[in-house]
């Protein structure tokens, strides 16, 4: 069993969906049960995975000799182009398909009442498995399809089911998604025809395999006309560029994000959560997964413009944008632009306080955003609307339900105590002995984050409650205290014993590190 | 005589539908041939005999009929391809309204001698053999366009193809003529040592004699500048004749890669030929991508799309290297899957065979059928477009990867732009059949037969993708 774990995470949910079909229309109502239960066992198993990792393995950098995964499976798929099925598990990974099995499971209560659910359920267990392919795969060309196989079940999730303009939304963040992916493709390509893993110079032996190409030596491409500005080393430098914009568009990175606005507002509750939540952190761990292991030199030379000064246009940018905000999701959907650029100032440190506090930033950011669209989709229900001004004195009318908005609204600004600010912390501690300047200016997004945040949360819970106001917002319901209890709950766990997640993605980072040394 | 004996047997498939055509004549004779379905089941059982000893029957490969006749497994797989796309024709005549008129001997006829005419296509290996076939198939498909002349499209159709046809023929014979003047040999072996060992006087005639027979070629595939032709052929058939233009395509690419594999191109080159070749493909490419943009009858959109398809499959051909063969047929069996299986939802939702996008408006939601084709739609259209994992995409990655490898980074450049540019309209099934909602709640009746062809077709469009190996090895 433990041999094919990771197997079965993957695709037991994209297996189950099928089952939906079968079920006949009288007794659609119980699909709803049927996902749960389908998505409960990926869940169960990541628990499983968690228990099982040891993270006291002694440190070794990074290489094909000591990878240090866990659970890998190595299976030929295409041999006529060495492509590899191939998974594994480290710290990294672990964190993030904790986060995805957990997020899901919120995502999937709060979409509880959808039409035409049992399609909603099908393409949201598709996209499920893509997700966790995508931080599972080993192998360049598995990862891509994952990364694709996400594609198509988003571009139906938001087009359908989403708001008044959902199809302009739809099909901007499937084109922008896919103009990413054709860079992806070009370095996929680039990388299988000029990597050689056999060290005879007079045969070449070529991998997509991503472990073999971590080796220093592995991939290493001519020289081209066109990059040379870049020094003599101009193909690993372009292959860094092209990946890096494939990356830039999902995380978003600011001339690249303007998808994410639209995609995030005009998506229905659930898709938001797991827009936020989960597809945002593929870039950010794309970059932690490919471009950091393959490409070390590159990143040291690129990283200060494109990771660390990317980091802090979005910090800025995302956070003025948020302020100008009067749409609460738009507001949200900006705050996540600007926590994102957080987790890239702690990557660009490339070193392992800041890596940790990239990894960290995902997973607690993946929580937050998910519940701060809970609730703007809980308010949006009972209001028909989301204007920040249209609200106000809420917490008169719905006092449970602003504890919890009031969780997610402070671990948005970083309170000490939630999750956040260790995240935010340990990146920019990270950071500072290597970019003082930048990371004083990163540290601005801290109160930015209050600037925004704060006067939104006073002027939707504090002041006068309007007439009527008891009727159309009734307290929390349960499905919502549901979905929001496991994210609220881990935002306070974390941010006061976040070693439960550091002690797992530690060494692997650590490992990560050691490259950089 | 045990020599042509032996000879036959290698091409026992063709012969099965040579003697079928003269069995369906024979049979027209006879009052129980007036039965209804008499003349389907006819032709189904000689495809399915024909196939059956492609398949099952001892393979024999090599030169045969005194050279002009070369089997080996690129052809093999070539003929099982247009055997089954002539067999999935017959099916969707038996199912289509605009032919519901049409004289069913006739049309059986004509069907399967197009398809003895690809069969010989994609085996010949000398000039005469190679110019008799193309000119087999194009005169049936003329026909073929024309059986629905009654509709004036049809016949206007029909004389355009007739006389660009003819006119390409004669280009192409007169490029034959060229290189035969120049070499004495018909063979296209014999041919190309002549080439290499020939006087250096005569490569500039050489090279208009291959440029004079490509442009031949270009005109039967569509390729830009020679493709006006194309879209009033497919919008003027009958659909399943539509459908059935696949056959000429797939025979046309698969003779072009015997005549780069037999070294008859390659030894012309000198660079030149490569080089016009990856600038027609680019050109094609982009002119039936920018075309089909704004296209909105869905069988003009379809046949520029057929023409960008054709570009991409023609970029393999400019860098004609080892492995370049089985990447092209594989994209030919991803074109079969994908552009046939969008052209049966068609005639599925089209009752006259005309219509545009709005067709497809809120297909989805129109019942059990309606989801099922707009599921498979959306299937296809993923793999036209070129996402994993169907097998739109394995084929344009190996495309780009040859591309790339070869170093010819421009034209991947181009394909890449264009796969982006292609995203645009073939979006726009999808967007309507699940983004928009339609007052027609009209059900949609889909034949059993064809749900089945259907399925097997997605099916094999996500399993081609996802195991491309298993094509792969075939190959």
């Amino acid at each position: 069993m433990e041999e094919y774990l990771l197997s079965i995470i993957i695709f037991f949910p994209l297996l189950g969906a099928p089952l939906l079909l079968l079920i006949p229309d009288r007794y659609s109502r119980f699909s709803f049960w049927i996902t749960l239960c389908i998505l409960s066992v990926p869940l169960l198993l990541t628990f499983y995975a968690y228990s099982l990792y040891d993270p006291a393995n002694p440190i070794r950098p990074f290489s094909s000799e000591h990878t240090d995964l866990m659970f890998m499976e190595i299976h030929s798929w295409i041999p006529q182009f060495h492509i590899q099925y191939s998974l594994g598990m480290d710290g990294i990974s672990l964190s993030l398909i904790l986060l995805t099995s957990i997020v899901s499971i919120s995502g999937l209560i709060i979409a509880r009442n959808v039409k035409n659910h049992t399609g909603f359920f099908i393409l949201y267990l598709t996209l499920y498995s893509g997700m966790m392919g995508v931080f599972l795969a080993l192998d360049f060309f598995l990862f891509y399809v994952f990364w694709e196989l996400m594609l198509f079940p988003m571009y139906f999730l938001i087009g359908i089911w989403g708001g008044e303009r959902r199809e302009y939304a739809a099909i901007k963040f499937f084109l922008f998604t896919l103009v990413g992916s054709i860079f992806m493709l070009l370095v996929l390509i680039l990388v299988y025809i000029y990597s050689d893993i056999n060290p005879d110079p007079a045969v070449t032996e070529r991998t997509l395999n991503l472990i073999y190409l971590t080796d220093p030596g592995v991939l290493t491409g001519p020289f081209l006309e066109g990059f040379s500005f870049m020094g003599p080393d101009s193909f690993r430098m372009a292959v860094w560029i092209f990946l890096f914009i494939a990356f830039a568009v999902k995380i978003p990175i600011f001339p690249l994000h303007s998808w994410l606005p639209d995609a995030h507002v005009e998506a229905s509750t659930p898709i938001s959560v797991i827009l936020a939540g989960i597809l945002l952190k593929m870039g950010v761990y794309g970059i932690l997964r490919i471009l950091l292991p393959i490409l070390p030199d590159e990143t040291v030379i690129l990283g200060p413009y494109f990771l660390a000064l990317a980091g802090v246009i979005n910090i800025i940018y995302g956070s003025f944008n948020a302020m100008a905000q009067n749409d609460l999701k738009r507001l949200v959907a900006f705050s996540s632009v600007a926590h994102m650029g957080f987790a890239l100032v702690g990557i660009s440190s490339l070193n392992s306080d800041g890596l940790n506090g990239a990894v960290f930033q995902m997973f607690s950011h993946g929580t937050i955003s998910a519940m701060l669209f809970i609730i703007v989709g809980a308010l949006y229900e009972r209001a028909h609307h989301r204007k920040i001004d249209g609200f106000g004195g809420l917490i008169h009318a719905m006092p449970r339900f602003s504890v919890m908005a009031g969780i997610a609204f402070f671990a948005g600004l970083a309170i000490p105590g939630l999750s956040s600010f260790v995240a935010e912390a340990l990146c920019l501690i990270g950071s500072f002995s290597i970019y003082p300047y930048i990371t004083i200016v990163a540290a601005s997004g801290i109160v930015l984050s209050a600037a925004y945040f704060l006067p939104a949360f006073q002027k939707i819970f504090f002041g006068e409650l309007p007439s009527g106001g008891e009727t159309i917002f009734p307290d929390i319901r349960i499905s919502e205290f549901l979905a929001l209890l496991p994210l609220a709950a881990l935002t306070i766990i974390l941010g006061i014993y976040p070693s439960l997640l550091l002690d797992i993605t530690g060494m692997s980072v650590l490992r990560l590190s050691m490259l950089f040394q | 005589m045990n020599d042509i004996l032996i000879h036959s047997r290698a091409i026992l498939p063709e012969i099965i539908l040579a003697a079928g055509t003269l069995t369906l004549l024979t049979a027209s004779f006879f009052k129980f041939s007036k039965v209804r379905g008499f003349f389907l089941i006819l032709s189904l059982a000689i495809y399915s005999i024909s196939i059956l000893f492609l398949l099952a029957g001892e393979k024999y490969f090599g030169d045969f009929f005194s050279n002009s006749i070369r089997i080996d497994s690129t052809s093999d797989i070539l003929r099982l391809l247009i055997l089954l796309t002539g067999f999935i024709t017959v099916i969707l005549t038996e199912y289509s309204n605009e032919l519901k008129n049409s004289p069913r001997l006739e049309m059986n006829l004509l069907i399967m001698g197009s398809v003895l005419g690809g069969l010989f296509m994609v085996i010949s290996s000398n000039m005469i053999m190679l110019y008799l076939s193309v000119e087999f198939i194009s005169l049936l498909t003329y026909l073929l366009t024309g059986l629905t002349y009654r509709k004036e499209k049809s016949l206007e159709a029909a004389v355009k193809y007739s006389i660009y046809g003819g006119f390409s023929s004669g280009i192409m014979l007169f490029g034959l003529s060229f290189l035969y003047g120049l070499t004495g040999s018909i063979d296209f072996t014999t041919l190309s040592s002549e080439i290499v060992h020939g006087p250096a006087s005569s490569r500039i005639m050489l090279l208009a004699g291959t440029a004079f027979f490509l442009s031949g070629m270009g005109y039967k595939l569509a390729m830009v500048p020679f493709h006006a032709w194309c879209p009033d052929v497919y919008e003027g058939a009958a659909t399943p004749f539509t459908y059935f233009f696949i056959v000429p395509r797939i025979a046309g690419f698969g003779i072009l890669i015997v005549l780069f594999k037999t070294a008859f191109l390659q030894h012309i080159s000198s660079g030149y030929v490569y080089e016009s070749i990856a600038v027609i493909s680019a050109v094609t490419m982009t002119l039936g991508n920018f075309s089909a943009l704004n296209q909105t009858g869905i069988k003009r959109l379809l046949s520029y799309s057929s023409i960008a398809h054709g570009g991409y499959a023609l970029a393999l051909f400019s860098i004609m290297g080892s492995g370049v063969d089985q990447a092209i047929m594989y994209y030919m069996f991803a074109y079969m899957l994908m552009t046939g299986g969008t052209f049966i939802i068609f005639q599925m939702l089209s009752e006259n065979g005309e219509g545009d996008l709005t067709l497809f408006q809120g297909l989805a939601f129109r019942g059990r059928n309606g989801a099922f084709l707009a599921a498979s739609m959306a299937g296809f259209a993923f793999s036209l477009i070129g996402i994993p994992p169907f097998t739109g995409f394995m084929g344009k990655y190996l495309i780009f990867s040859h591309l790339i490898e070869d170093g010819r980074y421009w034209l991947a450049i181009i394909m890449g732009i264009n796969t982006v540019l292609s995203i645009y309209y073939y979006m726009k099934f999808l967007h309507l059949s699940y983004f928009t909602k339609n007052e027609n709640t009209r059900r949609i009746s889909i034949p059993i037969p064809i749900t089945l062809i259907l399925v097997l077709i997605s099916a094999l469009n996500i399993i081609a993708g996802i195991f491309p190996g298993l094509v792969l090895d075939l190959i």
